[in-house]
């Protein structure tokens, strides 16, 4: 493992895993404070003990997820810098700001009201630590919301230009970075993720209590909130999923057509296929189960509105590629002569399409002498792995429509207070608990081997955004990565399942609430 | 949190795991060992010949 390729893979499977692994903390983390948010809203305003019982346990729980999580995505810092260098300089004015920021809100902001969580219930006023309580939450969305913008960007790079004397794409307009439709997009969508990863875990642990008998009003309680936001939020995920889809088809045409599996470009209004077998090298999918204007529809949100097909794309691609090349002669004037006003004016036209050039270099180091077969070849390279995609996305959705249903049939139950009764729904509630995670981690997968083949969508192709590490280097601290996070996931584990069996703390008043028959009310 | 049964173990758990990324960052992503990447280097990437043209995947056709 000494080539230059493997220090591709290597780093992204490095960045990958890591990321994947933080993601693991960070939905519940987002849930499970707006959780705790409205229970001891409840408690504040009923004055009921059963409600700060049920706050002090979920909180307890969220602590547990809080400190294992909190400082893993720091590692993905130090790979910036070590394994993503020429990444780091080429972006690295635009993407630190939204970093830094996210930095600052989770390390200050949200850490700060999580101490006063932990440590103000009985120093502070009821109100006082209520409002800590949603502070926590806000923190933890806005440390949410900058990762996002950060990555948006990465998908959708607007407010930037490239500086030629710097070699480095250089920020214009920070507003257009913050307010950037994918990056909004991708926030709402990946929170209400978090909201239903969140009520997910309160109502699986809810079911397991009152399979047992256990802890049986608190439960019922936690049950109920939980079925009630889970249904809002899973019917938000899939809303503002759509959202983000129609978004990706204006601006990330390719992630879409290889998603869908799309090979050629159909008659408005698309097909969706439901089901297939994607043969990216014979670039057609079998067994391929179409329903006819779905795509369609749901893409452009119109019937006459065409969605392009990859082939149609990679002859856009051979373009860019070709327009990239006026660029990329420009910029090697300019190295020559750095007051060649000519060259500059044609870069200014051109720098738009100068990461498509840039391709080439994955062909031939001279890529001003490519012909026409390897700009070919370069632009059969936008696109994605579609098999990887087309699965991921519908297990996705799969398990997005699943929420609902399940939701839903839980908050009817609920309501009419016979969830008590309906022991086959408690168990599958208790063992849906990996399933949100599952859901979130393809979500990545989509949008990020979506991406590829760039680092920056149009502009930073992904094998030059690495460094000129060893690849013994990448693997020997990915080794490292990959034992010190299953050790972390399994003392996480470990504490939650001891903190579960624990239960929650006593209250004087549990044997007279015990008699309290509703099992669907909120008190 | 601070009286939970659970609250050394966690807190053990939690300096552990900053010991260890402390370490890393000082011993291995430290920023000696980082690449020195300037508009030199980046001009020299994008524009010069690269060594050794990696490749991101196999590319079709």
């Amino acid at each position: 493992m000494t080539t230059a390729l493997d220090v591709v893979q290597l780093s992204r499977l490095q960045f990958g895993l890591t990321a994947m692994y933080h993601f693991l903390f960070i939905p519940l983390t987002l849930g499970l404070a707006i959780l705790l948010g409205i229970m001891e809203s409840v408690y504040v305003m009923t004055g009921k003990e059963v409600w700060r019982q049920a706050t002090k346990f979920w909180g307890t729980l969220f602590g547990i997820n809080f400190a294992m999580g909190v400082a893993t995505g720091i590692p993905m810092e130090f790979q910036f810098g070590m394994n993503w260098a020429y990444y780091s300089h080429y972006v690295g004015d635009i993407f630190g700001a939204p970093l830094a920021l996210e930095g600052l809100m989770a390390f200050f902001l949200e850490a700060t009201f999580v101490g006063l969580f932990f440590f103000g219930w009985d120093r502070l006023s009821k109100v006082a630590h209520l409002c800590v309580t949603w502070l926590v939450a806000a923190g933890s969305n806005l440390s949410a919301l900058w990762i996002l913008v950060a990555n948006g960007w990465m998908q959708h790079p607007v407010g930037a230009r490239f500086n030629p004397d710097t070699m480095r794409m250089e920020l214009t307009d920070f507003g257009s970075i913050v307010f950037n439709e994918v990056a909004q997009e991708k926030f709402v969508h990946t929170i209400s993720a978090g909201y239903v990863t969140g009520a997910v875990f309160v109502a699986s642990v809810s079911a397991i209590y009152l399979l047992l008998g256990k802890h049986i009003e608190m439960a019922r309680r936690s049950m109920t909130v939980a079925v009630s936001f889970g249904l809002a939020s899973a019917l938000s995920v899939v809303v503002l999923g759509d959202a983000s889809g129609y978004t990706d088809t204006a601006n990330q045409k390719m992630k879409i057509a290889a998603i869908e599996a799309m090979w050629k470009t159909e008659p408005p209004p698309a097909s969706f296929t439901l089901f297939g077998l994607p043969n990216q090298a014979e670039r057609r999918t079998e067994y391929a189960l179409r329903i006819p204007w779905v795509l369609g529809l749901i893409t452009t949100h119109s019937i006459d509105e065409k969605v392009p097909g990859i082939e149609e794309l990679v002859q856009r691609a051979e373009n860019h590629i070709r327009t990239g090349l006026l660029a990329y002669s420009a910029l090697e004037k300019l190295r020559a002569d750095r007051g060649d006003a000519n060259a500059r004016g044609e870069l200014d036209r051109n720098a738009g399409d100068l990461g498509y050039a840039l391709l080439l270099k994955a062909i031939r180091p001279d890529i001003e002498h490519a012909t026409e077969a390897e700009i070919a070849k370069a632009a059969w390279g936008t696109v994605p792995r579609v098999a990887l995609l087309f699965w991921a996305f519908r297990v996705m959705v799969g398990l997005g429509f699943f929420f609902i249903l399940l939701f839903g049939l839980a908050f009817y139950l609920v309501s009419t207070s016979r969830l008590l009764r309906a022991r086959a729904l408690l168990w599958v509630l208790a063992f849906a608990l990996p399933l949100p995670w599952i859901a979130a981690e393809l979500g990545w997968v989509v949008s990020e081997v979506g991406r590829q083949p760039w680092a920056i969508e149009g502009v930073l192709p992904t094998f030059l955004a690495v460094s000129s590490v060893s690849a013994n280097n990448v693997l020997v601290t990915l080794i490292g990565f990959i034992g010190f996070y299953s050790a972390l996931l399994i003392v996480d584990i470990y504490l939650m399942v001891k903190a579960v069996r624990l239960g929650p703390e006593d209250i004087p008043s549990e044997p007279r609430a015990r008699a309290v028959p509703a099992a669907g009310s909120v008190e | 949190m601070s009286r939970h049964p659970l609250a050394r173990e966690v807190a053990f758990a939690v300096a552990v795991k900053l010991m260890v990324i402390l370490a890393a960052a000082l011993f291995v992503f430290n920023p000696g060992r980082r690449p020195r990447i300037d508009a030199a280097s980046v001009q020299a990437r994008l524009i010069g010949a690269l060594p050794a043209t990696p490749q991101p995947r196999n590319v079709l056709p």
